[in-house]
């Protein structure tokens, strides 16, 4: 049985997408916006491109003037950052927002105007980033701008473009990392237990949570150091108590973990077309268990970055002994990859091509990277161009290699062509070579002495052979980064109309023919890793009567399954929203903010702040009509699936799960720098201050535990007492604000100031962090009031899931309260 | 259709058999650090008992402690393999978390070599 004509027509007015311009401003939809995400990050990366042959056009010859010290500098740290921040994890995600729904068999994102919002946020972050060239100030600090280098002393006014560009582009990150995760965990086809998940959605589901917590520190980090720029603190200046290498910890617990992030989703894509081209995978589950050990050893490498700055001997060896154990995660994944294709005799197109490219340069670089995890090699070889060659092996190898194999493979399945295959060869080749002429003679200018950095170098080194044919190498390889832009743009016109399953895949996106606008109108039903190899098996009955029901519904309303997230069971309906303009208007407020913050101008970040959060409002704030249509909705009855839901089965549960997540390891985070800036002073407070105050701080971040009392017996009176919930949302609302008053009150009389030292500034930041967390949950608090009262019926069903929020959401307050209170102010007396 | 919870072990069970090891792991590198890091910037480390430092002994503790809480993480996994019940993809996950738990098992033992190097010094 099929839908009706009537359910059809009206499911496809429901998912309709507003075209043109303006609607382009406005659409959520994850194929169109993924795409986005691809071809800016590509922009990206042929920008940075260019600024990497001017660098190797300055280096091919000795004592060179083509470039003087100032450009090379700019032009190394924009060639990395931008490479690193804007194009590698962007060009990730933006392939995940487009394929992760089609594989896993869901009708969209879990969150489409996030989607929409990270992307716009990203693509303005960019955008200030490189405006810096228009008032000749851009950044020359490298990719991970070191402290006392990026601080105030020091620092360049470039440092300010980095700084609040990156800092959004983070946000953006964050944004699509907890977008993932709830996807994949929850927005299944029914039947798709996380053992039957294909490995491309394991790589990123581990990636998306390493994106939350890497991103989230580096956030911090970057607050931290824009405000001793833009506010005076002293996190980072030694002669006022900071501390600089305190940057490099916070920097490389972001940094290591950051180069697994790009490539983990690389692991995805090898593991996706070495399975289609070999007809088989062996290993499921060794390589599953690679990618979550390699995710967890990450966070912890990050020393291995800094075994020349003095720390404790014993610490480095630690290290050293983790970064030594991550080859065995790397390495168990490339065995199950050569196991698979052993003896099947794979045809040898341009995507294996790629994926075999791929194998050959990151065990190279992975081999180079054991030989760094050893304390005495790695200081004998620091900051030369052997640590150069071995990151680009990595990094080229590891990401951009299999990045090139997912556009030959997957390319058909957005343009319903293909790409020429005769191009295809004719740019692997080209760039593989390029590659390691380019890159391999640099492990041995490395060890030769030849520093990274420098803008020049003597004739009298024995290198100038080599940085020639570097040089020349590198062109080679930009040309086939050049023809694999140009095989794009040409099988869009030219390109042989794609078939449904060109290369005989097993996955889901393979079952529909070309990107369409609504993904599964009937949602598929998934008993096997291989549902196109053994779509044969015989199904569920259960599964299958249900998405025979849900084929083309709910019609007038945007919804898909809910499932189980570990036996991918089907739990709820749940609705996606629909296109808004709110993400972008949202977007141009933060843009305001980051803006007006690099040109000081504090009304006009006021300003932004403002259209942020009246964006924010607009964008949350339910439609009335689509609310009714829910209520009015009879699949719950004929399905047993109810659309009122909460906690692990609520969208916005999970979304603000991640909130506080966030919010909880930039706390984490303020901890340890408060800690370690603690360890190295040597008298706490400093510069003779008197320890702090008990007693009124403690009744000021006590009242916290109220408000959260407050918010709980709303949750609990609600259903029976709509009255006494509202005076419980008031009563926490009330709390939050005098909360507010009374902290800047204490903080006003406060005998040390942000910009008296570093124990001013860390005691500041972190109350001011905690004024983060209470004004969130008072705008919660006020919106669950607001909501409550404007619904009028059955308002029990329809609440359920924004009270509970509001509910957890100031424990959470509360336990962090109590634990900026034990730092801030009982931590001086312990320790 | 009923919507459906049904696992062979507990959600919770499934997790931590799959993920203990790890952050047992995670657990074990960030205390020894920040042993290592501030107890040898502090007193601690002129202190010694059976003519081990401190800084030793609980480096050495803390890898002990998160050795037992990675054995339990498998544990729970073998129990979760043993259990009986629809083949819901839980049996799966158990297999994995014996591969990884046994994998940061060895991680553990890995970074406390270097404490015996270091038993009276940092």
């Amino acid at each position: 049985m099929s839908a009706s004509p009537e359910d059809t027509k009206a499911f496809n007015e429901t998912w309709k997408e507003p075209s043109g311009f303006p609607g382009g401003l406005a659409t959520v939809d994850n194929i169109r916006i993924g795409v986005r995400y691809m071809a800016t990050a590509f922009s990206f990366f042929l920008i940075a491109g260019v600024f990497a042959l001017l660098m190797r056009i300055q280096l091919a010859v000795p004592d060179n003037h083509f470039l003087g010290p100032v450009d090379y500098n700019r032009l190394f740290t924009m060639h990395g950052t931008t490479m690193m921040y804007l194009f590698a994890v962007p060009f990730m995600e933006g392939l995940a927002a487009v394929f992760l729904p089609f594989m896993l068999g869901t009708r969209e994102l879990a969150y489409p105007r996030l989607t929409a919002l990270s992307y716009w946020v990203y693509l303005f972050s960019g955008l200030t980033f490189f405006s810096g060239y228009l008032f000749d100030m851009v950044a020359d600090v490298g990719w991970f701008a070191y402290t006392p280098l990026s601080a105030p002393a020091f620092a360049t006014s470039g440092i300010d473009f980095w700084l609040v560009g990156l800092g959004a582009a983070e946000l953006a990150g964050i944004a699509a990392g907890a977008e993932l995760t709830v996807s994949i965990l929850k927005l299944r086809a029914p039947g798709m237990s996380l053992a039957k998940m294909p490995l491309f959605a394991w790589a990123w589901l581990v990636t998306a949570v390493m994106i939350v917590f890497a991103f989230t520190t580096l956030f911090v980090a970057t607050v931290l150091l824009e405000s001793d720029h833009a506010l005076g603190t002293h996190f980072f200046s030694d002669a006022k108590g900071g501390n600089h290498l305190l940057w490099q910890h916070l920097f490389w617990f972001f940094g290591h973990p950051e180069v697994y992030i790009i490539f983990l989703p690389a692991t995805g894509i090898v593991s996706m077309i070495v399975g289609t081209f070999s007809r088989r995978l062996h290993g499921y589950t060794l390589i599953v268990v690679g990618i979550l050990v390699t995710g967890f050893l990450s966070f912890g490498l990050w020393v291995h970055h800094m075994y020349t700055t003095g720390l404790p001997e014993l610490s480095l060896y630690f290290f050293a002994s983790a970064s030594l154990v991550i080859a065995l995660a790397s390495g168990t994944q490339i065995f199950a990859w050569l196991s698979s294709l052993w003896g099947t005799q794979p045809k040898l197109l341009a995507p294996l091509l790629f994926v075999l490219g791929f194998m050959f340069i990151f065990v190279l670089g992975g081999l180079t990277g054991v030989m760094l995890a050893i304390v005495p090699f790695d200081v004998q070889v620091h900051d030369t161009f052997f640590l150069v060659a071995h990151f680009h092996y990595v990094l080229i190898g590891g990401a951009v290699f299999p990045m090139m194999a997912a556009v030959h493979y997957w390319a058909p399945k957005i343009s319903g062509r293909m790409l020429s295959e005769r191009l295809g060869k004719w740019s692997f080749w080209l760039t593989f070579l390029g590659f390691n002429f380019t890159f391999f003679p640099m492990h041995i200018m490395g060890l030769l002495g030849m520093p990274r950095r420098v803008y020049t170098y003597r004739a009298d080194l024995g290198i100038d052979g080599l940085n020639l044919a570097v040089t020349i190498a590198a062109f080679v390889m930009a040309a086939g980064f050049l023809l694999i832009a140009f095989n794009v743009i040409w099988s869009l016109r030219y390109g042989a109309v794609a078939e449904k399953n060109p290369w005989g895949g097993d996955s889901l996106e393979w079952s529909l023919l070309v990107a369409t606008q609504v993904l599964f109108p009937r949602l598929p039903v998934v008993n096997s890793r291989h549902p196109l190899w053994n779509a044969n098996e015989p199904q569920e009955p259960e599964l299958e009567r249900l998405v025979e029901t849900l084929d083309h519904r709910p019609a007038d309303w945007r919804a898909t399954v809910l499932v189980n997230a570990i036996t991918g069971k089907p739990e709820a309906l749940v609705r996606l929203s629909t296109w808004s303009y709110m993400p972008f208007v949202t977007s141009i407020g933060i843009m305001l903010v980051t803006i007006a913050t690099i040109a000081r101008l504090y009304l006009l970040v006021a300003a932004g702040v403002v259209v942020t959060v009246a964006g924010l409002i607009c964008w949350l704030w339910p439609d009335p009509a689509e609310t009714e249509r829910m209520q009015r909705e009879t699949l719950p009855q004929e399905t047993g699936l109810p659309i009122f839901t909460t906690g692990a089965k609520s969208l916005p549960w999970l979304g603000m799960l991640f909130l506080m997540a966030v919010f909880g390891w930039s706390l984490a985070t303020l901890f340890y720098s408060y800690f370690y800036l603690r360890l190295y002073a040597p008298h706490w407070p400093l510069d003779g201050l008197p320890l702090p105050e008990l007693l009124g701080p403690a009744l000021i971040y006590g009242s916290l535990l109220i408000g959260a009392i407050a918010a709980v017996c709303a949750w609990h009176r609600f259903g029976r007492s709509k009255i006494r919930s509202q005076i419980g949302f008031a009563a926490s609302l009330v709390v939050g604000i005098v909360f507010l008053g009374l902290r800047w009150a204490d903080a006003w009389y406060l005998e040390v100031s942000p910009r008296a030292n570093a124990y001013g500034s860390i005691f500041h930041m972190l109350g001011w962090a905690m004024d983060a967390i209470v004004l969130t949950g008072v705008g919660l608090s006020a919106a669950a009031l607001a909501r409550s009262i404007s619904v009028t019926q059955d308002w029990e069903r329809i609440l359920a899931a924004q009270v509970q929020i509001v509910a957890h959401y100031w424990i959470f307050s509360a336990a962090s309260a109590v634990l900026v209170y034990a730092v801030l102010y009982l931590s001086p007396y312990l320790i | 259709m009923k919507p459906s919870h049904a696992t062979s072990a507990s959600p919770f069970a499934i997790w931590f058999g799959l993920l203990g090891g790890a952050f047992a792991w995670f657990l074990q590198l960030l205390l020894i650090y920040s042993i290592a890091e501030f107890g040898c910037e502090s007193p601690l480390k002129d202190y010694a008992m059976f003519g081990i430092g401190a800084v030793a002994w609980l480096s050495l503790a803390v890898s002990a402690g998160m050795f037992l809480v990675a054995l339990l993480a498998t544990g729970v996994a073998y129990g979760n393999v043993r259990k009986k019940g629809p083949d819901d993809g839980s049996t799966s996950l158990a297999r994995a978390g014996y591969i990884a738990n046994g994998t940061f098992m060895i991680a553990i033992i890995v970074e406390a070599v270097p404490i015996f190097y270091y038993l009276n010094r940092c």
